[in-house]
């Protein structure tokens, strides 16, 4: 009988302290996520060092109860892996110090990820009926890119936001209509009551042929109508979050539908934080039989940073004996 | 043989300078790297050549130590969590010493300031009044003179054998830091935040 591998991963590219125990890629034995939006709310984004504080804070916790609320024994863990490509660095540092304190303390396999490959691995997780070769759109904050995923470790990014990655506009824009923070979910809940088609917003770059993103303009856009409007007592904001959040969706569909197309494709894999979003969800779901792909979210827990998907990669690393030497460092702008 | 105290202390307060010390009762083993920031890099294979050497494993020490600063916030951080973990899984205590306590048992202060560099212009201050600490921070070397003029004025002096003396103290009386919520002295907490108020 073929061994279980069971790898405790860590995550902490940015405000998210995650710590996860993941057996075989897709059984996701604990999730542990300690969220530092409170601590970020009032500033309207993260303070970078605040954020490193934070996860220094609270990793004790975070590995604790991972492993207690997983029902292993620390002997069981066969890897530690850590994202330790892409996010702040020095967010970073600290769950690669913490990964490395664990390989050795436990003389196990060390195991490094990159931040946007645990996200495309999000998607392996719950459905594993996701084959090779698939396109992966990936939005958050941080990314914003079109990913054709050939095999494991095998990524051609055909597309890349050429300025702010999606989730960060969602944040700007919720920013500036003086909504809070983080922007992505308080505008997915306040466009639900507004109306989409009540402003006609730039869908940006789709009409050129190529598959990069380019939002910043559109929060200018949307910046400049608000300005201009905000006295105008027929203005409702819920109908601008509203008409921007379909203005988005649709740039990121009409964009995945030219690859699906273009690389003649049938599986669509979305994935990262704006994943979440709720209008992107339906709206994808209403392409899929007219152009013929099947789209696949992940479960809303593994849409924002995890520590499962980086346990989800690092499983198949490990299959392939892909380990790392104690002096591991972090490469916080290495593209995937 | 006699019970002798086996315990890693660690230094990574200084941007360049990642110092590790075995303790083995009187017998003291000690790696050092001189490496711009390259703690992350050098902290773990330090601390494995030192423990293999001597044939050890985390779990052999009696506990571990690591200098809470101040200094490189980034330094600190790749210490403690290195040094967090380590107590953690390995069940042992874990003790912190401040550059700042060694000024104050060094040079027996009753009244003064104690000084450790910061930067090129700016000092880690702590104002010691009747030998209790009524305030930290950070200032500038020009500000000290003007603010401070005739205080006496202390600096820190490497004594590795104080420190050591100071942990072992420490552990003797069972002054253990909370291997959940210890934290590193950052001292200028209210700096880092200001410039991003809306």
């Amino acid at each position: 009988m073929k061994k279980d591998v069971i790898i405790l991963a860590i995550e902490t590219s940015c405000d998210d302290t995650s710590v996860a125990v993941v057996k075989n890629g897709t059984e996701v034995l604990s999730n542990i996520v300690w969220n530092q939006n409170k601590t970020h709310e009032k500033f309207g984004g993260i303070v970078p060092e605040l954020s490193a504080r934070r996860h220094l804070k609270v990793i004790n916790y975070a590995i604790d109860d991972a492993i207690k609320s997983s029902g292993i024994n620390l002997k069981d863990i066969d890897a530690v892996a850590v994202n330790n490509q892409k996010g702040l660095t020095r967010s970073l540092v600290v769950g690669v110090a913490a990964a490395k304190a664990i390989a050795f303390s436990l003389n196990i396999p060390l195991i490094s990820v990159h931040h946007i490959e645990g996200h495309i691995y999000s998607n392996l997780i719950s459905h594993a009926e996701l084959k090779f070769p698939h396109l992966c759109l990936t939005v958050s904050g941080g990314h914003n890119l079109l990913v054709l995923i050939n095999n494991h470790f095998e990524y051609e990014v055909i597309g890349n936001t050429l300025d702010d990655a999606c989730g960060e506009v969602f944040d700007k824009v919720a920013r500036f209509l003086n909504l809070g923070f983080p922007g992505g979910p308080i505008i997915d809940k306040l466009s639900k009551e507004g109306d989409p088609k009540k402003y006609k917003f730039a869908r940006p770059m789709l009409d050129q042929d190529n598959f990069n993103f380019s939002f910043s303009g559109l929060k200018t856009e949307i910046t400049r109508f608000y300005e201009k409007n905000k006295d105008n007592s027929q203005m409702k904001i819920s109908d601008v979050a509203a008409s921007f959040q379909q203005a988005v969706v649709d740039t990121l569909i009409g964009k995945t539908i030219k690859a699906v197309k273009k690389y003649n494709l049938n599986q669509v894999s979305v994935v990262g934080g704006v994943s979440a979003n709720s209008k992107l969800r339906e709206d994808f779901k209403i392409y899929e039989s007219k152009f013929g792909f099947k789209v696949f979210f992940p479960e809303l827990a593994y849409t924002t940073d995890n520590a499962a998907m980086i346990g989800a990669v690092a499983y198949y690393k490990y299959l392939k004996g892909q380990f790392e030497n104690l002096n591991l460092e972090v490469f916080p702008n290495r593209p995937l | 043989m006699k019970d002798e105290l086996k315990f890693l202390l660690i230094d990574t307060s200084i941007e360049n300078i990642t110092n590790i010390l075995l303790v083995l009762g009187d017998k003291i083993s000690n790696v050092s790297y001189n490496e711009s920031r390259a703690h992350l890099k050098n902290l773990i294979p330090g601390i494995k050549e030192i423990l293999q050497k001597n044939n050890l494993e985390i779990s052999d020490l009696n506990f571990v130590a690591i200098n809470e600063g101040p200094g490189s916030w980034t330094g600190l951080r790749i210490g403690f969590a290195t040094i967090k973990v380590f107590s953690l899984l390995n069940k042992i205590p874990l003790i912190t010493f401040s550059s700042f306590d060694l000024i104050f048992v060094k040079n027996k202060i009753h009244d003064g300031i104690m000084l450790i560099k910061s930067s090129d212009t700016n000092f880690y201050y702590c104002i010691v009044e009747k030998q209790e600490i009524i305030k930290k921070g950070i200032i500038s070397g020009f500000e000290l003179l003007n603010k401070y003029p005739s205080e006496e004025k202390y600096y820190l002096e490497e004594d590795e054998k104080l420190i050591i003396s100071l942990v072992i103290k420490k552990f003797n009386d069972g002054n253990f830091a909370d291997i959940y919520d210890v934290e590193p002295d950052y001292i200028t907490e209210g700096l880092i935040t200001s410039k991003f108020e809306k």
